[in-house]
């Protein structure tokens, strides 16, 4: 039940501030915070406990019949995993909504993005493969809204048509998914239902799993962004206030997808496809990097960067071990953090300088020391120093890699070298050399210095002590990865050892 | 004994009054009031339903849960149209009144057709529906595209008609019956057709293709759309359409046509064709309503994948997939008539700019019906569109799967651009003033959309035969 | 016992802090107290350890802080442990270190960003400590990004030049690639042996991998990949003559006494990884061998004063690496040692040279000097005599006298890198001395306008002092059983193994002396006799530019990086979407010409629908 009222307050919370907003602006950012902090504090309140229950048998369900025509219930659950990301996603949200305190249309604003948080929870919470569909698509839709409203004109018109052609056609693809899984399981059994804990058990034969699985996996891959299907992220990030949101919560939900699904309900497949799957991860990390390095937009250098960081996350997570998984889950944090970071940053750029072309400034540390000091110490987590919480996702993501494949895992330490250079060149560019911008420059706003400094008291903190993270979800991923290694057949001959949960036969 | 009818002679009745009053003291909004007053009567009629026909009128038409449902849908939707209609004709100068008499004829003609199990009742009904729709198309006598529009349409649609009947004709020939079911039997049992029976067919599906805008008999589409006011464009899209489309729907679930190869194949040729040339033909436009034309035509095509599938699940999503079709084209063509002023319909999509800023509730509808025909998420259109491919997937008819998938992709281009501007902002705009009732039935419309988006399970279920 | 050492790192942390939150709003004492002051607690605080630590028969100390990570059976802990081997490590980091800071409270009082300044200083200080006192290879790594940060930071300190700032993009870069390449060998030993626990794996070293293994040998060569990196070896030498575009404190810091050292201590820290495979010692000996040789020749051609320091960094710095190749650990430390003196005293003296002379690097235009600045001239005179090695009088003869020694006596040693090493010492007796002659002496080309305070100087006496007597602490062993360095040392770095037949040490060591000298006379000769001139020719050009590898290295992979990226800054498969969007477009263009209004066109495409439909069906 717990888990429905998460919800339902944000929508509450939404339709609310799209009311009130008709005669105060104000009120409506309230209300969202309000209605955010409400969810945030009742979600966090679940979190720690939730470390030791499955999602399968989740303590919170609420589970009523949706469409009874087809079987289609409204199944809500938790487990670990998806409590971290519900209460992440709460977190950045905040966030989000504070950053865009001031933008014009409060009431539409919050409206949609309590809406869009909503949706973004139900993905986490579906335990039903049509209703997390449906959350996966209505998430889009104040998405859209958001970008069409307040993208920058300058953009060309149909940046926003891109985020929705990708999300939408992989979608409906991997609808054609769910509904042959639905029917298959349906022949086996005849019990017709999208219940993820029925369909799992659905016997397939490999190739028709693989065909099921490579329909789920394209629609996840389109979200992280993955190379060949990152052309909407760079887009996208041109709608300013929401890039922190895009980079945080998209991302997730793509991995989120695989690992809850692609992965339990296609071990076989998974494993088939992990090749695959690691080269485009290193093919990712290096073409993105590559890009990043020679764009002179900011927000084009952090779109890329986060795709380059999505590298890390496909290449983990299909190295099938534990130590590489939670890289995968730190990293989507940590990536999300650090790239939203430099989103907005861009953003008090633009305000300051009225331009995101990194080569119309330079020496910003002369007029405005706390904002360069704050941009360094963003560059510094983006290139993975450690200490901060992005060099714990990528350390445990090679590490874990390198069990399966140490070529793979070789060649995307490179990314490091890469993400380095381009970092630091936004260093270079912005914050040291002759002053360029305008006469006077104001340093960061007292909103603007707490925002990014809880980001990077979040990045030292997750940098230095991963308890909360890694020990939350390690129930739900163990699990996942026994059920992955109960398959002994069409396994990869070198997966045999690797595929293994973590130890050492040798010293113990 | 005669409540299965009532809807009909409530119709008819509220016509020949209208006629009356209209021949001896003309006064629009008297007009339109009677006409209201007559529809929704004839709407509340339907609840008390009962499927018991007279004797004589029992191998004519067919009161079963479809037949309701249509027809409160189509009533429903009249009443819409009738509403957001007024103040669109209050703007043309003299004889507003004819309009609501040929209105009520063409509904009634719908309403036939929805409920015909005979294919003689069918043709009545399409020609009590279409001979009115000629003239409700050219409305606008002074406006050239418009009559010029209701010329083509009364050409290409006499055309069609010529060939329903002689398809007919051979039909009838061939099987001895012209009743829906005597025929569907006949069918089921030939196993090899003969070449002049499918000729029949193919003459008499031609033609139903030509009323539902299915490629290759689409062309008059856009320009009928665009000439006729934008109300009548609104009863053309939706209630044209609903009576054709169930008869075949009728036809197919009850004869097992489609198992025949030929007859297969030409509604997967058509549905194919339909979707790729609406869609691409959409991409270039810029006019909304010629955009809404082409998209109409893709949506047909879609249907048909429904109708291909057959079964429970076919017959559902089509149910489905039409009534949603048509809620969310009423949708968006009444918001363009509720923004046409003085005799002007807004027509670029330029036009269309600031929307949210000048009326939001205007603007959230006209979102919302085309998100809804888009097939996105919160609105009607998405679960259609997922029952259209359970539907579909179920019969494993993929290839028409994944087309429609790329399609609706190809599709977003165009709705996108549409909503796009909508959200755009200055910082002054001049207000759009919707009236009252215009206002309350464009809300319902918007929230029937969005609850069918969210909760449909209730709607669905009745669909269950 | 368990002594909170972790305020040793802990100290100059919280010094960082106060200066980077509390700066701006601090006069300048305050700031020059708070960056002294934490490096001088830790000192202290560390000598006090000194006495518990001595009388500890195991000479070990641990603590950990917490878990940093747990993954199953994997579990690195923030854990710190002082050894015999990161004690002195701690002495010198904290002692140098305190005089380098009491220093620059004068060298860099008319610089902006004071308050900055010291808190990266600290910084590092507090990132050098947990690099040395890293019990666990994966906190080791985390002190080393750490110092390579505060390097980057510092070189680019004056960041008003862009220049600055290249050099410390490619300081942090290049050894960058060094790291990565540690970071490799980190991954491979926690798949071998699941753990980064230094004492474990050095303890299940031979079990795991095996002796002459070719695992072992990867795993050695991916640590010393990250080794040359910091230290500045071949083949990553290139950044660290660059670096020198930092303040002079920072480069006797960082870039000579501490963080470049930190690739010797790293293999002397995992010698038990690198003895199991002779092939991966030879090559840290050939390394250090041949860098020690180029490096000097380079510095040979230099007219920068603090670049032909460098260059020496380097070259000493490779010394070490020849130590460590043999197994000479303890020499190679003793080395470091006396080096960090040293060099730290000539880059402070050469800093205060720089800036009598208002920022005159080019010791072309200097000359004269030691009448001007006699406690410079004195200093950087004892501190170049330690360089070159003068026997008996500097503390440079013993400690470098041992290398060369052991290059030949040392099992793992021969005649090649003994010849090497000799040749390395008479050339750097003569660029030191090339060095002192046309700085101090000759005529006086530029003005001095500014004499240094005692602030600057006395840190430098302190040096002179510790660099002349430090060599007395360990003398060769024909001379005197006086060993109390290396017997410290025992605890932790195992003895050199020696030849059984060998050559008497005695000449050897003469023969380097006289070499030394030599090297002295020569360039007595040469620069003191006639007035020294700047002269250009390609083969100066080319030793000037340090043989040119930053050429080789910029066509080999600077230019290719940057030409790809700069090639595909669109994003070709991006636009291959936009690309097919605009023909659907055109396509749909194209048909909508069918829809041109014509209604007998319209009749007739109806008709041969009607006809297609037919002929299809019926056919």
């Amino acid at each position: 039940m717990i888990l429905s009222y998460i919800i339902l307050i944000l929508i509450a919370g939404a339709v609310l501030a799209a009311l009130t907003s008709r005669w105060q602006n104000r009120l409506s950012f309230y209300i969202s915070i309000l209605s955010q902090l409400g969810a945030f504090g009742l979600a966090l309140g679940l979190l720690f406990s939730a470390s030791h229950i499955t999602f399968s048998q989740s303590i919170y369900d609420l589970n009523i019949s949706w469409i009874p025509v087809i079987g289609a219930n409204l199944h809500l659950s938790a487990d670990g995993l998806s409590l971290l990301l519900i209460v992440f996603t709460l977190f950045l949200g905040l966030i989000g909504s504070w950053l865009s305190k001031n933008l014009p249309q409060p009431g539409f604003f919050h409206f949609q993005f309590l809406i869009l948080l909503a949706g973004i929870n139900g993905i986490f919470m579906a335990a039903d493969l049509l209703l997390f569909f449906f959350f996966w698509e209505m998430m889009l839709v104040p998405m859209y809204f958001l970008m069409a409203r307040y993208r920058d004109t300058s953009q060309s018109e149909n940046t926003p048509f891109k985020f929705l052609f990708y999300t939408q056609v992989s979608g409906l693809i991997m609808l054609l998914g769910i509904l042959t899984l639905f029917f298959i399981h349906g022949r086996q059994t005849s019990i017709y239902t999208f219940e993820l804990s029925e369909l799992i058990n659905t016997t397939l034969p490999l190739p028709i799993s693989l065909l099921i699985m490579l329909s789920f996996v394209l629609a996840f891959l389109v979200k992280l962004p993955v190379i060949p299907f990152q052309g909407w992220m760079p887009a996208a990030f041109s709608a300013s206030p929401l890039a922190v949101i895009l980079t945080g919560i998209l991302v997730k939900t793509g991995a989120y997808g695989i690992l809850r699904l692609a992965i339990p309900l296609f071990p076989e497949a998974s494993v088939l496809f992990a090749p695959t799957a690691m080269a485009l991860g290193v093919v990712t990390i290096l073409y993105a990097g590559f890009i990043a390095y020679s764009s002179n937009d900011i927000r084009r250098i952090a779109a890329y960067s986060s795709i380059s960081h999505t590298g890390f996350i496909i290449i983990g997570l299909y190295a099938f071990n534990l130590m590489s998984w939670q890289g995968v889950i730190y990293q989507m944090i940590a990536s999300a953090i650090s790239v939203g970071g430099l989103a907005i940053l861009a953003e008090s750029l633009y305000t300051r300088t009225q331009t995101y072309d990194i080569t119309q400034m330079g020496g910003l540390w002369s007029k405005a020391s706390v904002f360069s000091g704050f941009g360094l110490f963003i560059s510094l987590a983006l290139l993975g120093l450690p200490a901060l919480a992005n060099f714990v996702a990528e350390f445990l993501i090679l590490a874990g890699t390198f069990q399966q494949s140490i070529t793979v895992a070789v060649l995307a330490s490179l990314g490091i070298v890469v993400a380095a250079a381009y970092s630091l060149r936004i260093v270079q560019k912005v914050y040291v050399g002759e002053y360029k911008g305008p006469e006077q420059i104001s340093d960061f706003t007292l909103r603007e210095k707490l925002i990014m400094g809880i980001l990077a008291i979040v990045l030292v903190v997750l940098g230095m002590y991963s308890r909360p993270i890694t020990q939350t979800t390690e129930k739900m991923l163990k699990q996942t990865l026994i059920l992955d290694t109960e398959q002994p057949t069409y396994q990869l001959p070198d997966n045999a050892a690797s595929v293994k949960l973590f130890s050492n036969p040798q010293i113990d | 004994m005669f409540v299965a009818l009532a809807p009909f002679y409530v119709i008819l009745v509220t016509l020949l009054v209208v006629m009356l009053v209209v021949s001896f003291y003309r006064n629009h909004f008297l007009t339109a009031l009677l006409t209201f007053a007559g529809t929704a009567l004839a709407f509340t009629t339907l609840l008390s339903h009962c499927n018991c026909l007279p004797w004589w009128a029992q191998d004519m038409l067919i009161t079963d849960s479809t037949t309701n449902i249509m027809l409160g849908i189509s009533l429903l939707i009249t009443l819409v149209i009738i509403i957001t209609g007024y103040n669109y004709f209050q703007q043309i100068a003299d004889k507003k009144e004819e309009y609501y008499l040929l209105l009520l004829s063409s509904l009634l003609g719908a309403m036939v057709m929805i409920a015909a199990r005979n294919f003689v009742t069918f043709f009545l009904g399409l020609e009590l529906l279409s001979i009115p729709l000629y003239a409700m198309v050219a409305y606008h006598r002074t406006k050239r595209e418009s009559v010029e529009a209701g010329i083509k349409y009364l050409l290409l649609a006499g055309a069609s008609t010529a060939a329903l009947v002689f398809g007919l004709a051979i039909m009838y020939g061939a099987s001895g019956t012209m009743d829906l079911y005597t025929f569907a039997i006949y069918l089921s049992q030939l196993h090899q057709m003969p070449s002049f029976v499918l000729v029949g067919i193919g003459l008499f599906l031609g033609s139903i293709a030509f009323k539902l805008a299915l490629a290759p008999f689409h062309v008059w589409t856009p320009d009928v759309y665009q000439g006729a006011p934008a109300p009548v464009t609104a009863y053309l899209a939706s209630i044209g359409k609903a009576g054709a489309f169930v008869f075949l729907l009728r036809l197919v679930q009850e004869s097992n046509i489609s198992s025949h190869t030929p007859i297969f194949y030409i509604l997967v040729l058509l549905s194919i064709a339909s979707m790729l040339v609406g869609n691409l033909l959409a991409l270039g436009q810029t006019q909304v309503k010629r955009i809404l034309a082409f998209s109409s035509i893709a949506h047909m095509g879609y249907l048909l994948i429904a109708l291909l599938a057959g079964g429970n699940n076919g017959y559902q999503a089509g149910m489905f997939y039409l009534v949603v079709y048509m809620i969310s084209s009423v949708g968006a063509f009444s918001s363009i008539a509720l923004l046409s002023q003085n005799q002007r319909e807004p027509a670029g999509v330029s036009e269309y700019s600031y929307l949210l800023q000048r009326s939001p509730l205007l603007g959230s509808v006209f979102v919302a019906s085309v998100f809804s025909l888009a097939g996105m998420p919160l609105t009607a259109g998405f679960i259609s569109k997922i029952y259209l491919a359970l539907a579909g997937a179920g019969a494993a008819l993929w290839t028409l799967v994944i087309l429609l998938v790329i399609n609706s992709g190809i599709g977003l281009y165009y709705y996108t651009r549409m909503v796009a501007v909508v959200f755009k902002t200055q910082e002054t705009t001049e207000k759009v003033r919707v009236p009252i009732l215009s206002g309350i039935a464009m809300a319902i419309v918007l929230l029937i959309i969005v609850w069918l988006g969210i909760a449909p399970g209730g709607f669905l279920y009745w669909l269950v035969p | 016992m368990t002594q909170p050492i972790w305020i040793l790192p802990a100290l100059p942390f919280v010094g960082f802090l106060v200066l980077a939150l509390a700066g701006r709003y601090l006069p300048k004492k305050g700031i020059a107290a708070t960056g002294i002051g934490a490096i001088a607690l830790s000192f202290l605080y560390a000598l006090y350890l000194g006495t518990a630590f001595l009388s500890d028969p195991a000479h070990r100390m641990e603590f950990t802080l917490w878990e940093w990570i747990r993954i199953d059976s994997f579990v690195p802990s923030l854990s710190l442990s002082i050894d015999s081997l990161t004690y002195i490590f701690i002495l010198v980091i904290t002692g140098v270190g305190g005089l380098i800071h009491w220093y620059s409270a004068e060298y860099m009082a008319e610089e902006e960003g004071y308050a900055r300044f010291f808190a990266y200083m600290n910084l590092f200080v507090g990132f050098m400590l947990t690099l040395v006192m890293a019990s666990n290879l994966l906190v080791l790594y985390l002190g080393w990004e750490g110092v390579g940060l505060c390097s980057y930071l510092l070189i680019g300190f004056f960041y008003r030049d862009p220049a600055n700032n290249y050099a410390a993009r490619k300081a942090f870069i290049v050894t960058r690639i060094g790291d990565t390449a540690l970071l490799i060998g980190l991954l491979l030993l926690i798949r071998e042996f699941g753990t980064l626990d230094i004492q474990t794996i050095s303890n299940n070293a031979t079990s795991v991998l095996g002796a002459n293994t070719a695992l072992a040998t990867a795993v050695a060569l991916l640590l010393l990949g990250g080794a040359v990196g910091k230290s500045a070896q071949l083949p990553l030498q290139v950044w660290l003559p660059d670096a020198m575009a930092g303040p002079s404190p920072v480069s006797a810091l960082i870039h000579a006494a501490t963080m470049v050292t930190a690739g010797v201590y790293l293999v002397a820290r995992t010698h038990a990884l690198f003895i199991l495979s002779p092939l991966a010692m030879q090559t840290v000996a050939i390394i250090g061998a041949l860098t020690l040789l180029i490096a000097a020749i380079s510095a040979l051609f230099q007219y920068d004063i603090k670049r032909v320091l460098a260059y020496s960094t380097i070259s000493q710095i490779g010394y070490m690496f020849l130590a460590l190749g043999v197994g000479a650990w303890s020499a190679a430390i003793f080395h470091f040692v006396i080096h960090a003196f040293f060099k730290a005293l000539l880059f402070l003296a050469a800093g205060a040279v720089i800036l009598a002379l208002h920022h005159e690097q080019n010791m072309f235009k200097m000359g004269g000097l030691y009448k001007k600045l006699p406690t410079i001239f004195w200093t950087f005179l004892i501190g170049s005599l330690s360089l070159a090695a003068l026997p008996f009088i500097s503390g440079g003869f013993f400690s470098k006298d041992s290398i060369i020694w052991y290059a030949l006596a040392s099992t793992n040693g021969n005649i090649l890198l003994w010849t090497l090493a000799t040749v390395g010492a008479f050339i750097t007796s003569l660029y030191t001395f090339r060095m002192i002659f046309i700085t101090f002496f000759g005529t006086e080309k530029t003005h001095v306008h500014y004499i240094p305070g005692k602030t600057m100087t006395i840190p430098l006496i302190v040096l002179a002092i510790l660099t002349t007597f430090g060599g007395y602490i360990e003398l060769p062993h024909n001379i005197a059983h006086v060993q109390l360095f290396s017997e410290f040392l025992s605890a932790s770095l195992p003895a050199v193994s020696i030849k059984s037949t060998l050559p008497p040490e005695g000449i050897l060591q003469l023969v380097v002396a006289i070499l030394s000298l030599a090297g002295i006379g020569l360039a007595y000769q040469l620069y003191y006799k006639t007035e020294p001139t700047y002269k250009t020719s390609p083969v100066r050009q080319f030793f000037l530019q340090g043989w040119n590898f930053d050429k080789l290295y910029d066509t080999l992979f600077v230019r290719p990086f940057v030409w790809v990226s700069k090639t595909n800054a669109s994003d070709a498969i991006d636009e291959v979407f936009d690309y097919v969007g605009l023909q659907l477009k055109k396509l749909g263009n194209t048909l909508a010409m069918s829809i041109n209004g014509q209604i007998n066109w319209y009749l007739a495409s109806m008709v041969i629908g009607f006809i297609i439909l037919i002929v299809f069906m019926i056919w």
